[in-house]
């Protein structure tokens, strides 16, 4: 290393030796961020088995008011439907007019998710809460809350990330509305059948707007 | 599964390395808190690796973080589709770097504001990390020339916090 090197390697150093980052908190949030990473790599698989069943049973079959609302007593009630299967006929609920299927549901500790197939592609929400490190979203820009930390805002982001380049690259969007009251909804659509499956459109079947408002629903809020 | 061990040895690596990391980090990010969440993210994967039933072990699981912590700064930085949408409340501003943060970093901040993350993550791995060019391009999946000329981009936009005397009363101040 010639002199100007070695003095840019000494300026880095000087300039970074005493910054003192919260190392419990970076840590914690490292393993329940790697749990969820896990976790989802384990739903991937359970979506490539997917039982396929018209959008009109599935509807007809859970409807708000249905044979199972009674198991939901009236201190649960201000809670969002955070159950794989209620969160899966929300889904149905809130998308434009297209053909739905249902995919498996997966109801995990610390966040739930519902997907459906729609219009031939994979679409699905996680519903939890914010403080919950262990269902950070996909896209690495939204970040993980700690409450204790950070007050909760609402705020929604969006955006698209390519997951396997090729003739026909792999898409995947997601929007993310984190609520006032600490709940935190994803909406995820990928332009693919299932996971590790075939790409079937050039985009997801749903745009941003479509996703940031299925995401800001109060729907989540209320049906249970 | 996740043995409680390997949950003990993976929370005593990650606090060990996490200050490094979180050095490269913030000259990756020029922010704090942005350097705290890229480390966190970081050590999310290396988990991911450590605690995989199947395949190799982590050989050098330092030098694995420190590679996995700029590849994921680059690819953040590529994916430039994301867009955020405020709603109700001014969006969560990132704030400038807390009061204590020293004049050098400010004008380093400055400084780098200009390079690009390639740019960046080359000038990191060769000279906070200390790393061999070749090493460098092995990395970041370049070529050595390409490791050469954005080293010397990166050097000559910090060529004016060079200065001997002003380094040499950081490093005292140590």
């Amino acid at each position: 290393m010639n002199d100007h090197q070695q003095a840019a390697t000494r300026l880095l150093d000087a300039a970074t030796h005493d910054l003192r980052p919260d190392v419990d908190r970076i840590v914690a949030g490292s393993v329940g961020r790697g749990r969820a990473l896990r976790r989802r790599a384990r739903v991937g698989t359970t979506l490539a088995t997917t039982a396929v069943i018209g959008v009109t049973g599935l509807a007809a079959s859970q409807l708000p008011g249905g044979s199972d609302g009674s198991r939901h007593d009236a201190a649960a009630a201000s809670e969002p439907a955070t159950h794989g299967t209620h969160v899966a006929r929300t889904l149905a609920s809130l998308l434009p007019h297209g053909r739905v299927k249902a995919l498996a549901d997966e109801h995990a500790r610390g966040y739930d998710r519902g997907g459906l197939l729609f219009r031939g592609t994979r679409v699905y929400v996680y519903v939890y809460r914010a403080e919950s490190c262990n269902a950070a979203p996909l896209l690495t820009d939204v970040g993980c809350y700690d409450l204790g930390r950070h007050p909760t805002r609402a705020r929604s982001v969006a955006g698209t990330e390519t997951t396997h380049d090729g003739p026909r690259p792999g898409q995947k969007s997601e929007a993310d509305f984190t609520r006032p009251d600490g709940w935190r909804v994803s909406v995820v659509a990928t332009n693919d059948r299932a996971e590790d499956g075939p790409v079937v459109r050039q985009h997801p079947a749903l745009s941003w707007d479509e996703l940031v408002r299925i995401a800001r629903a109060d729907v989540w809020l209320t049906n249970r | 599964m996740t043995t409680a061990r390997n949950l003990g040895d993976f929370e005593e690596f990650a606090r060990a390395r996490t200050p490094h990391l979180h050095r490269s980090a913030w000259l990756l990010c020029g922010d704090r808190h942005q350097a705290e969440d890229l480390v966190q993210e970081t050590l999310a994967k290396v988990y991911v690796r450590w605690h995989r039933r199947l395949g190799a072990r982590i050989d050098n699981p330092a030098a694995y973080a420190q590679t996995t912590l700029v590849r994921t700064f680059l690819s953040a930085r590529r994916r430039r589709s994301s867009h955020e949408l405020p709603y109700d409340d001014v969006p969560e501003q990132v704030r400038p770097d807390d009061a204590e943060a020293s004049d050098l970093r400010l004008s380093l901040q400055q400084a780098l504001a200009g390079l690009s993350p390639l740019d960046r993550a080359v000038l990191v791995l060769r000279y906070l990390e200390d790393l061999a060019v070749a090493e460098v391009a092995e990395r970041l999946e370049v070529s050595p020339g390409a490791v050469r000329n954005r080293s010397m981009r990166a050097l000559d936009r910090i060529r004016p916090l060079l200065d001997p005397s002003l380094v040499g009363t950081r490093k005292e101040a140590r």
